[in-house]
């Protein structure tokens, strides 16, 4: 059943080679993969870093707004995954599990000071497009970069709440899953969030309807 | 319930810009080579500094981190030596050769990398007493108040080391 080589657990793992584990469609639960994971497959480790890497990925930099922040965050989100895969019982699903690791990578990460102008690369996408399209990608690029630079400021306990809802689309159940609060609270700290949201992104509705 | 039009905004705005994205494709690069990640170097140097015998065994049963998390590369002996200087206050006299790059692993302690052959050999400098001890692939040793542990996976790989470093 496992084919792959033994990995270090959680020592460096070795350069990637053909398996039966990757380019496979993972199902929800993918037990066999998880098994082989357990058993030091790195292989398997490969698949389901390739099912979940952006998901990760972007939970990182929509809670921290800092491409190089989100890198650190989903390198040790693997490596606590990696880390800890033998400790996975299977009593909540995968998917529950990663989130709470990413969550709480998330939560623990201090910023180191080397925060850069966020999203910029997202401007540049947007001036290397066709040129009769260039003005409104700017404008699109302009205003998602001020509406994730007040989420980023957004205190973490409700940041947290945002993106795994609105990067993530999950329910106030699922969320409350997630982060061990009641789902109550869960809607109190998006009201919240949305609030300040409102109060902060005004301007951006005033000019749109000016623009309308 | 029904939302107001401000909420249908803010929703809209938040799912467009809050958007998942694809993951770097070097990521699993930056995994792979976390593998042994900076703490995990820096939590076995503290220990060698006390227990000299037991963290010179313990670091070369699993010496085998690759050098593409350096936090400094160059081959130049002297960018490398100013960089540790700059980044640890040690002063490491190098020699042309093979060199790959450093990484700091605190404030008083780096490491110097060196890849030849396929092989990787690391050089531990701390300003952290300990005893002069040699094994099979490795030797630690002292040098104007400075310790060194000097690591390969091979033996000749160590002569070679040894005669540039050991003799200063």
């Amino acid at each position: 059943m496992h084919s792959g080589q033994p990995i270090e657990i959680p020592g460096r793992i070795r350069p990637p080679s053909p398996s039966k584990f990757l380019g496979m469609v993972l199902d929800a639960n993918h037990e066999e993969v998880i098994a082989a994971c357990q058993n030091g497959d790195e292989d398997a480790f490969r698949a389901l870093f390739e099912a979940h890497k952006d998901r990760v990925y972007s939970i990182a930099l929509r809670y921290s707004g800092d491409r190089a922040a989100a890198m650190d965050i989903a390198q040790d989100t693997f490596v606590k995954l990696l880390s800890s895969i033998q400790n996975f019982r299977g009593n909540s699903s995968f998917d529950s599990w990663l989130y709470r690791i990413v969550v709480n990578t998330c939560l623990d990460y201090r910023r180191t000071g080397r925060r850069v102008i966020p999203f910029v690369d997202g401007l540049l996408d947007a001036v290397a497009a066709p040129v009769e399209s260039v003005l409104s990608r700017l404008v699109r690029a302009e205003r998602e970069q001020t509406v994730q630079e007040i989420v980023a400021r957004l205190p973490p306990q409700q940041r947290i709440i945002v993106v795994l809802r609105y990067t993530e689309g999950l329910s106030y159940e699922e969320i409350a899953e997630i982060t061990g609060c009641s789902p109550g609270t869960v809607a109190s700290r998006l009201n919240r969030a949305h609030k300040i949201l409102e109060r902060r992104l005004a301007h951006l509705r005033a000019q749109e309807g000016r623009h309308a | 319930m029904l939302k107001s039009e401000n909420q249908q905004w803010i929703e809209r705005e938040l799912e467009q810009s809050l958007r998942r994205v694809a993951a770097p494709g070097e990521l699993w690069e930056r995994i792979q080579g976390a593998g042994k990640p900076r703490s995990w170097i820096r939590s076995r140097f503290v220990a060698w500094a006390s227990v000299p015998v037991l963290m010179v065994a313990a670091f070369f049963g699993s010496h085998t981190r690759n050098n593409s998390g350096l936090q400094f590369r160059s081959s130049d002996p002297t960018e490398v030596r100013a960089w540790v200087k700059a980044s640890t206050g040690l002063d490491v006299p190098l020699h042309t050769g093979n060199l790959a790059g450093a990484n700091r692993i605190s404030a008083h302690a780096a490491e110097i990398s060196y890849r030849a052959g396929g092989r990787e050999m690391s050089l531990i400098v701390s300003s952290a007493p300990a005893q002069v001890r040699r094994t099979g692939k490795s030797v630690a040793w002292t040098a104007d108040g400075q310790t060194y542990l000097l690591a390969c996976n091979a033996p000749q790989d160590m002569r070679a080391c040894i005669l540039c470093h050991v003799g200063g």
